[in-house]
C-alpha cells in the first residue's frame, strides 16, 4: 500500500548555523517514522522496526555565502569589498564526518526495537579567505566544527498504539578555527589558528520520545538534551595552537602552545504528525524547537611557556567570540506518494533565524530560510531500497543594521580599567569588542543525499 | 567539574541559581603586611561593595567559606544568607573609584567579619573563600616586589595536560581538596556542611641546599629515606595569610632536623582571618626563618616515597642530567633496571622564608583539621609571602583531581624559586624538558657495588 505523507508547512522552520537539519532525513523521515532514522528523530519510532535492518546514507552539502560590508567597518579605512565564502562537506572519503548516517538495528518480537547510529547532528564548515582589509577576518577566516554522535537507542511497545523510546548518545567533537584577533588599538592583528587533534573524550546526551498511532493518524514527540557533562559546556582541548607574527615557542619545541575551547550546544524538542489521507497519499507536519539560547559565546583559552610574559601581556591568552544565538524553529510540511515499489515526497521547510540580525557575523550567518526539497525511493531487490533527496536552501538576505560588535569598546574598557559596570567592558567581556560585522549577508545551500536501506 | 557549583548552590539558596559574572582578565590586588612591621607581601586584598562604600575583601583559598558582613566590622558573628558580592580591584587599596571586576549574585555568604590581617590594622569586611573560588580555575601572581600589584584571574579551566605543562616548564601538583566540615549556628539549632575546597600539598621543609656542581651523592637501593634531608609536612595554600604558618608540633619536628631549639625565634602577633576580630588580645606566635621549602603533590600512589625523599631523588637525577658529559650515571636507588624512575614535580621556594609558629590548639590549626572525615593532619599554611615570586594557578576544575600549576616569575633566581616539572624516566633517545634543559637520555645506571 502506498504510504502517503504530506507535510503542511506551518509558519517557520529553523536550524541555526550549527545544526544540520538534514541528519537522517531521507525525505520521508520525521518524529513519526518507524525506521532507523528514528534514533535521531524520535527513538520511540524504533519500536516500529520489523526485523534486522541496516542503513547507509551520505550527503553532499555545499554552502555559499557573500557579505557586503557597510562602509567604515574595517579598522583599515579602505573601501570595503564583497567577501565571499564557501564550504563543502561529504562523507565519501570517510564515514566519520558530517553528512553521513550509518545505522543498524532490529525489531525484536514486536515488543522491542533496538538500534545504534552514527551521525553528525551539529556541524559547520565555512572558509572565507578574505583580503587583508576585509572585516570578516576578525570573525572568521575558516571554521570547521564537527560533532559526531554514536547513539544506541531502544524502544518498547507500551501498548498497541503507544511506543516509548530512549537513546543515549556520545558526542565526539572536533574543531579547527582560524580568525584574526585585533590589538586593542585595532591598528594591528594576529592570526589565531587553533585546532583539536585526535579523538576527544565524548560528551553524553540523552534522547527520549513517544509515538502514538491510531487509525490513519500518528503523532510523535521527542526531546534531545544538550550535552550533559561539564555542566553543559563542550570543553575541547586545543592541541594545535598557532599565533601568527609571534615567536612564543623555542625552535626545539614548536608546539608549546595549547588551549581549550568552550561553548554550548542546544537541546531540541521535536513534534510531528502524520495523516494517511488515502491509500497512496499521506501528509506529514513536523516542528523542531532548537534551544539555542545558551550558545552565547565561544571562549578560547591559551597556555604557553611559563617563563615568558609575552603571552597574556602582548598577545591575548584568551579570546571570547560572541555568538548571541536565540532559540529557533524548524517547521516542515511534506506530502508523500507511496506504492509498493516506489515512493516520492515533496517537502517545504522554513527556518527562523538563530542569530538576531545585529549579531550576525561571518562566523554566524543566519536568517530566515526557505527550503524546498524532493525525494524518491525505490525497491531495487527484495529487501534493498535505494533513495535520493535534493534540497535547496535560500536565506533571505540579512541586513545587520548597527552591528552588536563595537571596535571602540576595547579601548573604552581599558580606559575604564576593566570596570564591568561600564557598557564597554561588558561588551568586551561578551566578546563584542571586535571590528564591526555590519553589512548584508547572503547564503545559499544545497544538499544531495543518497541512501540505501537493507533488510537483513 | 561542577561539583563545587552544585554544593555551593545547595548551600546558597533554594531555587535561585547563583550568578558568577566576571571577565577573563586579571584583577589587581593589594597585599597586607606579612606581619607587624613587615613588607606588604601578605594576604591578598580586593575591595567589596558595602553600604558604607568599598571595604577590604580578603581573598583566601584556605578559608572554608565566603563571608561578607552586613554591618560594620568588627562585630559578633551572624549566620548565613544568600547575597551578592561585588568585587572591585584592590590595587591601589585606597582608590574610591576602583573598577568593578566581578559580580557574584545569589551566593551563599556568612555574615561574619574575619579577623584583622597583616599588622592588625587591616580589617576585612569579608572573605572570598575557597568554596566560591572553587567554581573557577584561579590564576594568582605574587610579585616579589611589594610595589607591584598581585593579581587574580578567574578562568573556567586551564588548558593543557600535566605533561604539556611540564614541557613548558610549569609544575602541576595534584591534590584532593579538603576542608569539608559542619558549621553550626549559636547553640547548634542550624548547621551546614561546607564543601571541600582547601588546597593541601605535601612539603619538604628545610632541605639542605643542593647544586649540580656538588660532589656526586651515592645512594644504594633502599637508601632513599636515609639520603633525604628536611621534614615532611602537609600544608594548605592560604592566599589570605602572610607568612608560612606552622603548628608547634610540626615546628618541633623540623627544628630537631635543623638542629635548632624548639623555642627558637622571636615572639610577635599573627593576624589571620581565622581569629575572632572581637578577641581581647591579638593571637601570638613565634616568628622563625626557614631556608627552603619544596612543595609537592598531595596525592599518593604505590611508588610515592614522601616529599623529602622525592626531592632528594629529583636532585640526584638532575645532577646526573647536568653531568652527563662527565660520564655520570643514575644511582641504584633511582633506577628500576636500567631506567630511572620518573621524578615528581615540585616547586622549591627559598631566600629565608618567614614562618609563624602557633600552638596546635590555635583556632587556625584546629580549623585546618576540622574535616568531617578523619584525614592526615595538616601542619600549617603556605601564606602569600611565602609564594612571592611565583605564579600559582589553582585548577579546581581539573579531573580526576584538582591541580596547582606553578612556575617562577621572571627575575627569580634558583635560590629564591625553582620550578621542576616531572622528569619522566625516559627510554634511551627519548627527549623531554627536564630541570630547564632538553634531555635526551643517554646516561646509564650506575653499577651496584
Amino acid at each position: 500500500m502506498a504510504a502517503t505523507a504530506i507535510t503542511l508547512a506551518a509558519a517557520t522552520a529553523n536550524a541555526g548555523p550549527l545544526d544540520d537539519p538534514h541528519v537522517g532525513d531521507t525525505g520521508f523521515s520525521g518524529p513519526t517514522t518507524g525506521d532507523l532514522t528514528a534514533v535521531y528523530w524520535n527513538p520511540a519510532g524504533l519500536g516500529l522496526l520489523q526485523g534486522p535492518q541496516l542503513m547507509l546514507s551520505g550527503s553532499l552539502h555545499t554552502t555559499s555565502v557573500s557579505v557586503d560590508p557597510q562602509p567604515g567597518t574595517t579598522p583599515v579605512d579602505t573601501a570595503p569589498s564583497t567577501a565571499t565564502g564557501s564550504g563543502t562537506t561529504h562523507p565519501f572519503r570517510s564515514p566519520f564526518v558530517p553528512g553521513s548516517f550509518f545505522a543498524v538495528g532490529a525489531g525484536i518480537g514486536h515488543r522491542f526495537g533496538i538500534a545504534v547510529a552514527l551521525y553528525a547532528p551539529f556541524s559547520t564548515k565555512l572558509d572565507m579567505p578574505s583580503a587583508a582589509d576585509a572585516s570578516t577576518r576578525y570573525h572568521l577566516v575558516s571554521m570547521r566544527l564537527d560533532h559526531i554522535a554514536l547513539t544506541p537507542g531502544i524502544a518498547i511497545h507500551a501498548s498497541d498504539s503507544i511506543q516509548l523510546g530512549v537513546a543515549s548518545g556520545f558526542l565526539f567533537p572536533t574543531a579547527h578555527l582560524v580568525f584574526d584577533e585585533p590589538s586593542q588599538s585595532m591598528a594591528s592583528s594576529a592570526r589565531y589558528d587553533v585546532a583539536t587533534r585526535g579523538v576527544i573524550a565524548p560528551s553524553v546526551f540523552l534522547s527520549a520520545g513517544a509515538d502514538y498511532r491510531r487509525g490513519r493518524f500518528a503523532l510523535g514527540i521527542a526531546y534531545t538534551s544538550a550535552p550533559l557533562s561539564n555542566g553543559g559546556d563542550m570543553d575541547l582541548p586545543l592541541d594545535r595552537v598557532r599565533i601568527g607574527g609571534t615567536a612564543l615557542c623555542r625552535a626545539e619545541h614548536p608546539d608549546c602552545l595549547f588551549g581549550q575551547m568552550s561553548y554550548r550546544l542546544p537541546s531540541i524538542y521535536s513534534i510531528g504528525s502524520s495523516w494517511q489521507a488515502s491509500r497512496r497519499w499521506s501528509v506529514d507536519g513536523m516542528v523542531r524547537w532548537l534551544r539555542y539560547g545558551s550558545h552565547d559565546k565561544v571562549s578560547i583559552l591559551i597556555s604557553g611557556p611559563g617563563s615568558q610574559d609575552e603571552l597574556g601581556q602582548k598577545v591575548p591568552d584568551h579570546v571570547v567570540l560572541y555568538r548571541g544565538f536565540v532559540d529557533s524553529l524548524d517547521v516542515r510540511g511534506r506530502i508523500v506518494f507511496d506504492n509498493k515499489h516506489f515512493r516520492a515526497s515533496g517537502t517545504f521547510r522554513v527556518e527562523t533565524s538563530a542569530v538576531p540580525a545585529n549579531h550576525v557575523s561571518a562566523a554566524a550567518i543566519d536568517g530566515t530560510k526557505l527550503e524546498p526539497s524532493v525525494a524518491a525511493e525505490m525497491h531495487l531487490w527484495r529487501q534493498i531500497r535505494l533513495g535520493a533527496r535534493y534540497a535547496l536552501r535560500w536565506m533571505l538576505p540579512v541586513d545587520t543594521g548597527t552591528s552588536v560588535f563595537d571596535p571602540s569598546a576595547a579601548a573604552a574598557c581599558d580606559a575604564a580599567r576593566g570596570d564591568l559596570a561600564t557598557a564597554a567592558c561588558r561588551a568586551r567581556m561578551d566578546g563584542q569588542a571586535r571590528p564591526s560585522a555590519a553589512g548584508t549577508y547572503h547564503m545559499w545551500q544545497q544538499t544531495l543525499t543518497v541512501y540505501t536501506t537493507v533488510g537483513l | 567539574m561542577r561539583r563545587w557549583l552544585f554544593l555551593s548552590v545547595l548551600f546558597a539558596s533554594c531555587g535561585s541559581e547563583q550568578s558568577l559574572e566576571h571577565d577573563l582578565d586579571a584583577i589587581n590586588l593589594d597585599r597586607a603586611a606579612v606581619q607587624t612591621g613587615g613588607e606588604k607581601l601578605g594576604g591578598l586584598l580586593a575591595l567589596v561593595e558595602t553600604e558604607a562604600g568599598l571595604r577590604p575583601l580578603l581573598v583566601d583559598t584556605a578559608f572554608p567559606y565566603s563571608s561578607l558582613s552586613r554591618s560594620d566590622c568588627p562585630k559578633a558573628p551572624g549566620w548565613s544568607y544568600t547575597g551578592r558580592m561585588r568585587v572591585h580591584a584592590g590595587w591601589p587599596q585606597t582608590d574610591p573609584l576602583a573598577p568593578l571586576r566581578a559580580d557574584f549574585d545569589n551566593i551563599g555568604i556568612f555574615d561574619i567579619c574575619p579577623g584583622p590581617v597583616g599588622d592588625g590594622t587591616t580589617q576585612p569586611f569579608g572573605v572570598l573563600g575557597g568554596p566560591l573560588l572553587a567554581n573557577f580555575a584561579v590564576d594568582f601572581k605574587f610579585p616579589r616586589s611589594a610595589s607591584d600589584p598581585a593579581s587574580m584571574t578567574l578562568w573556567p579551566g586551564f588548558p593543557g595536560s600535566d605533561d604539556q605543562l611540564a614541557e613548558n616548564g610549569q609544575v602541576a601538583l595534584r591534590f584532593d581538596p579538603r576542608g569539608s566540615f559542619a558549621i553550626a549556628q549559636g547553640n547548634g539549632e542550624a548547621s551546614l556542611t561546607l564543601p571541600n575546597s582547601r588546597v593541601v600539598l605535601a612539603a619538604c621543609a628545610g632541605p639542605r641546599a643542593a647544586a649540580v656542581t656538588d660532589p656526586v651523592e651515592i645512594c644504594q637501593r633502599g637508601e632513599n629515606g636515609v639520603r633525604s634531608s628536611g621534614e615532611n609536612l602537609l600544608l594548605a595554600i592560604g592566599t589570605g595569610e602572610g607568612p608560612l604558618v606552622l603548628s608547634q608540633s610540626a615546628w618541633e619536628r623540623l627544628a630537631a632536623r635543623l638542629g635548632l631549639a624548639a623555642d627558637a625565634g622571636s615572639p610577635g602577633e599573627l593576624y589571620t582571618p581565622f581569629f575572632s576580630p572581637t578577641a581581647d588580645k591579638p593571637p601570638t606566635a613565634r616568628f622563625v626563618s626557614l631556608p627552603r621549602l619544596a612543595l609537592f603533590q598531595s596525592t599518593t600512589d604505590s611508588s610515592w616515597m614522601g616529599p623529602c625523599s622525592e626531592l632528594a631523588r629529583a636532585r640526584r637525577v638532575e645532577w646526573v642530567l647536568a653531568n652527563q658529559e662527565n660520564g655520570s650515571c643514575f644511582q641504584p636507588c633511582d633506577v628500576n633496571g636500567e631506567q630511572p624512575y620518573a621524578t615528581r614535580p615540585y616547586l622549591e621556594l627559598g631566600g629565608m622564608l618567614v614562618a609563624a609558629v602557633v600552638p596546635d590548639t590555635s583556632e587556625i590549626i584546629r580549623s585546618l583539621n576540622a574535616d568531617v572525615a578523619a584525614k592526615p593532619h595538616i601542619d600549617g599554611i603556605v601564606g602569600a609571602a611565602t609564594l612571592a615570586g611565583t605564579r600559582l594557578r589553582i585548577d579546581y576544575q581539573a579531573t580526576p583531581q584538582g591541580r596547582a600549576i606553578t612556575n617562577c616569575l621572571a627575575g627569580e633566581t634558583r635560590d629564591t624559586c625553582f620550578a621542576a616539572p616531572s622528569c619522566p624516566g625516559l627510554a634511551k633517545n627519548q627527549t623531554h624538558t627536564c630541570f630547564g634543559q632538553t634531555w635526551t637520555r643517554s646516561a646509564p645506571a650506575c653499577k651496584a657495588p
